[in-house]
């Protein structure tokens, strides 16, 4: 089951993760929603991400592709222009240049919809942290949710209730 | 969202209060319209309703309605492109500086300044088109091959710049939508009907999860770095359309970083600008501080030093070498029929930041703003020197020419300009031009 703490001081907040860590929760059974960022403690840190390495790998495809499409067009089409030779990395450089950089926005992009969860299926409802308040969630036992509950209580939270599964 | 629990009795009546009154100053403006506004969105659309008369004119009566003749075939249009191209380094690179090197002070700047590059390259990107005069064969230059079987010329840096362009924009684009998203959500949770789901549907279903802020932080991190490669090199390839060719004052090396130069010094003009008006028509005093003046103001003397420095190593070289072709050209724009122009250049760009910037106890939201307007006068001026004073002296005597330019020009480059206050207007009632969520208040602190 899942317990929506709702804490009013999100100062409060960083301590009572660690608290819930100490108390032998994982910390993949803790997440913390809010309007603003809150610095959580470094344990929470989730696993290194991907970003910079689906953008460097969509990088290399789209401008290995933009090049190879080049060199396929002047060869089915060559186009004497200046006395440049038909299939000239300096000239088609910049547009490679430009297209590896789109491959990897485009590729950041991609990764911060997977990395966030926003492309993701939701296993577990989402509490509404509203405007001032700092809402923790915590996976625990449907046994242990009333004890949960009085620690939570306990750790400054101002008000607990069991959250549904997303369908 | 649950705004029903009365949070004053742990956060305190003040904090709450203070977060109350961001939320009001910041979300106020897009929940209703006044008679200001209307007044300017309506000036500004006459005149971006004109500038579109003025472009369906010259579809209908051909590209011999502009005043580009031989030798000037290059007028108002290509130096409004470079003009526009180079405004819109305000938001992406700004931003992306301040944002890797960690400058606390950006917050309340980087929207206002990321909105001005997408609307500022939106309205770059077109001058090209209207420039072709047959405006309907721009699709020629999708890579496709047409019914001819003939592909477009990559070595071309024409190609160059619509792949540019291309991918600023798109980069842009998203690097003003990505922190916006947060936003998005909250205002979904504010507001009604038609509003409520467009900020839905955009918020992409932002629930404001651990998980979601730090894969958002990282995102913009990396962006940053990404947008300024991409920044440098889109006002680089600009550059080069004039420096590849083999024409005297053009076909120079240090085109490249001249140009990027100056486009981050108009860029930041822009940037002071939109600040200065969003102080004054949004309320935003105590958002838009003097601090943030004072340190764009050090930012566009920075870079009116350079500008100028650039400026002079370029002419130096060709007064020394005195190749005739070039040196002409020298001579029309420092003593000759484009010197009101060139001093005028000198005088907005230089002098005046030098004096109204360099000292301290000038340097007030007044002056920071009165600079940015003789900015960008100045760099417009600039720009029109590079085209039109060139190509008006090519290298043959008999050849030579002038060039004015006709009513249809002149109403499509005041549309622009009126056209960029009417994209922001519409922004500015549709999203926070402040980033709620990055906001933070005096004492450090996340809201």
């Amino acid at each position: 089951m899942y317990l929506a703490a709702r804490f009013d001081d999100e100062d409060l907040v960083a301590p009572a993760c660690l608290a819930l860590l100490e108390a032998g929760f994982p910390a993949r059974a803790i997440e913390v929603f809010s309007q603003r960022p809150v610095r959580l403690p470094q344990s929470f840190a989730p696993r290194p991400s991907r970003m910079p390495l689906i953008a460097v790998l969509a990088a290399v495809v789209n401008g290995g592709l933009a090049t190879a499409f080049m060199f396929y067009t002047q060869r089915d089409y060559p186009i004497v222009t200046g006395g440049m030779p038909l299939r000239s990395w300096w000239a088609t450089g910049v547009i490679t240049y430009e297209l590896t950089m789109a491959g990897a926005v485009a590729g950041l992009v991609l990764g911060f919809l997977w990395e966030s969860g926003l492309l993701r299926r939701r296993r577990a409802a989402a509490p509404a942290p509203g405007e001032h308040a700092v809402i923790l969630r915590l996976e625990c036992s449907p046994e242990d949710g009333a004890a949960v509950t009085v620690r939570l209580r306990q750790l400054g939270a101002r008000d607990v209730r069991p959250l549904e599964e997303a369908e | 969202m649950d705004r029903t629990a009365d949070p004053t009795s742990v956060l305190g009546p003040e904090r709450v209060a203070r977060r109350e009154q961001i939320f009001a100053d910041l979300l106020g403006p897009l929940e209703s319209v006044g008679r200001r506004w209307v007044l300017a969105a309506t000036v500004s659309g006459a005149f971006v309703a004109w500038a579109a008369f003025a472009w369906a004119w010259q579809l209908l009566h051909g590209i011999g309605v502009a005043g580009i003749r031989r030798p000037v075939f290059w007028g108002f249009y290509i130096v409004n492109f470079v003009f526009w191209i180079g405004i819109s380094h305000a938001g992406t690179l700004i931003s992306a500086i301040l944002r890797l090197t960690g400058a606390t002070w950006r917050k309340p700047v980087t929207r206002a300044a990321e909105a001005i590059t997408v609307f500022a390259l939106m309205i770059g990107a077109m001058f090209p088109i209207v420039h072709l005069g047959q405006a309907w064969k721009f699709y020629w230059l999708i890579p496709y091959p047409n019914q001819r079987l003939i592909w477009p010329n990559f070595r071309s840096p024409l190609l160059w710049d619509v792949t540019a362009i291309f991918t600023y924009l798109s980069a842009s684009f998203l690097y003003l939508y990505l922190p916006l998203i947060p936003d998005l959500a909250l205002l979904a949770g504010r507001s009604r009907g038609l509003r409520r789901r467009l900020y839905r549907l955009l918020s992409l279903g932002w629930q404001g999860s651990s998980r979601e802020w730090h894969a958002l932080e990282h995102a913009m991190k990396l962006m940053a770095a990404v947008i300024l490669a991409i920044a440098v090199s889109v006002h680089t390839v600009v550059s080069w359309d004039f420096a590849m060719a083999i024409t005297p004052t053009w076909h120079s090396t240090i085109f490249g970083p001249y140009f990027v130069a100056g486009a981050i010094f108009s860029g930041i003009a822009a940037l002071v600008i939109v600040m200065a008006a969003l102080r004054r028509f949004l309320g935003f005093q105590s958002y838009l501080l003097q601090v943030h003046f004072d340190n764009l103001g050090k930012l566009l003397l920075l870079m009116s030093l350079v500008w100028t420095y650039f400026t002079v190593a370029e002419y130096l070289t060709i007064w020394y070498g005195k190749q005739p072709a070039e040196y002409v050209i020298l001579q029309e724009r420092v003593y000759g029929s484009y010197a009101p122009y060139f001093w005028a250049m000198v005088t907005l760009n230089f002098l005046l930041p030098f004096l109204l910037l360099g000292v301290r106890r000038w340097r007030t939201i007044g002056s920071v703003t009165l600079c940015g307007f003789t900015v960008l006068a100045g760099m417009w001026i600039e720009r029109y020197l590079i085209v039109v004073s060139t190509l008006s002296r090519p290298r043959l005597a008999s050849a030579w020419g002038s060039y004015s330019p006709s009513w249809v020009e002149i109403s499509i480059t005041a549309g622009t300009f009126a056209g960029i206050v009417l994209l922001y207007l519409v922004f500015s009632k549709l999203f926070p031009v402040i980033a709620v969520w990055e906001y933070e208040d005096v004492s450090g602190r996340p809201l």
